[in-house]
């Protein structure tokens, strides 16, 4: 198992810190109660914030009944998926906007399981999403870096054509298969 | 009897007992020292962010730092202690942050991490992806059942240490248990067929 070693010592050292000089009793308050906003949360509540502030739909290109893409003017793309059929139109049109992307059905059976990460780029978070919808999403095209594929897994329920998640990665190499729930974002109603 | 299903990464088994946790830079050291893994092996079962699993584990440590000087041994184990705190940081966690988001935590844990850390993290929440998603599955249990289930399924413990985390007594681990397989399996029968092994165990 990976250890993350230089946190460890670090969190070590902050720990011992602690134990050597104790806050005063008026500050060591129960940390489980100093809480922050989580990444996630904030990264979605970002979100939300800049939908209600930024002009949509700049441009509707892309639209169809199956998915949709438009461009807000921030820079970032808000993409709907409808219906599994619109993936590969879906994927045409965010290579199109400038996004280089892939988008797979979740496949449970996939014998190469969860594509392999771009080291370190979990940070970076290049899509968000939305509460209430779990086939849209905003992409943010300047957290992809070159060389650098945006995978999006999208999974369905049996006999449904609308997905009920939608998660994704950035990859080096885009698998032939992927399972689903790849990323550290994922959409769920 | 596997306790764990096929898929499910198992997690850390103690092959020995912790050291009891003391306030004190050398002893907190050594307890820190025997429990990274176990508690780094709880947050990142819990969530697929490296970030929050940081946080996470931060908080419980500095958690069990402020309370070590009130562990008392007649009460549980220090990993039954240190289990109960993880549970209380976790749930604190999910249930208060929104409404104290503007609340600066005095130890972030993410700001420890460098871009190695942060590798190691994901390729460690990828392998537990399995036990994730069994935690998620139960989400539909009520919370008593959930919280036993998850100790027994998903964290590896025994109902024994189940009822020592919970301070709950073993019939009680039991029956839940017990309970909890009933729902699964009349609502949810895909659920029984992943958990179905690790409950007979205690049938």
């Amino acid at each position: 198992m990976n250890t993350p070693t230089g946190f460890k010592q670090r969190l070590a050292s902050e720990l011992s810190a602690m134990a050597t000089h104790p806050a005063p009793a008026q500050a060591a308050r129960n940390p489980a109660r100093r809480l922050r906003l989580p990444f996630m949360i904030a990264t979605v509540a970002a979100a939300a914030v800049a939908v209600a502030v930024v002009v949509p739909a700049l441009s509707g290109a892309g639209d169809s009944p199956a998915y949709a893409v438009t461009q807000e003017n921030d820079g970032s793309l808000v993409m709907d998926l409808k219906r599994g059929d619109g993936m590969p139109g879906l994927e045409k049109q965010l290579k199109k906007m400038g996004v280089r992307a892939a988008i797979l059905k979740g496949d449970e059976d996939c014998a190469t399981g969860i594509p392999p990460m771009v080291p370190g780029s979990s940070q970076r978070e290049p899509v968000t999403y939305f509460d209430d919808d779990p086939g849209k999403a905003r992409i943010n095209p300047d957290r992809i870096r070159d060389g650098e594929t945006l995978l999006i897994v999208a999974e369905f329920r049996n006999g449904e054509d609308t997905p009920f998640a939608v998660s994704d990665r950035l990859v080096l190499n885009v698998p032939a298969c992927s399972v689903g729930g790849i990323g550290t974002l994922v959409a769920h109603p | 009897m596997p306790l764990l299903p096929r898929w499910a990464t198992p997690p850390e088994r103690r092959t020995r007992r912790a050291a009891p946790p003391r306030p004190d830079a050398a002893g907190f050291s050594a307890f820190y020292e025997e429990n990274f893994n176990a508690v780094l092996g709880f947050v990142t079962r819990r969530t697929s962010n490296p970030q929050v699993a940081a946080d996470l584990t931060a908080d419980i440590f500095v958690a069990a730092l402020e309370a070590a000087g009130q562990y008392d041994p007649k009460r549980g184990a220090p990993y039954a202690w240190l289990y109960g705190i993880a549970r209380n940081v976790l749930a604190s966690h999910y249930r208060g942050s929104a409404r104290e988001q503007q609340v600066v935590a005095r130890l972030n844990g993410h700001r420890l991490l460098d871009e190695e850390d942060i590798a190691a993290l994901e390729e460690r929440i990828d392998a537990q992806r399995a036990a994730r998603e069994l935690t998620q599955r139960h989400s539909a249990l009520s919370e008593p059942l959930r919280e036993v289930l998850d100790l027994v399924t998903v964290d590896g413990l025994t109902p024994r240490e189940a009822a020592q985390v919970l301070g709950i007594n073993r019939a009680t681990v039991r029956s839940r248990l017990l309970r909890a397989r009933r729902e699964l399996g009349a609502d949810r029968p895909s659920v029984l067929k992943d958990t179905e092994s690790i409950l007979e165990v205690v049938s």
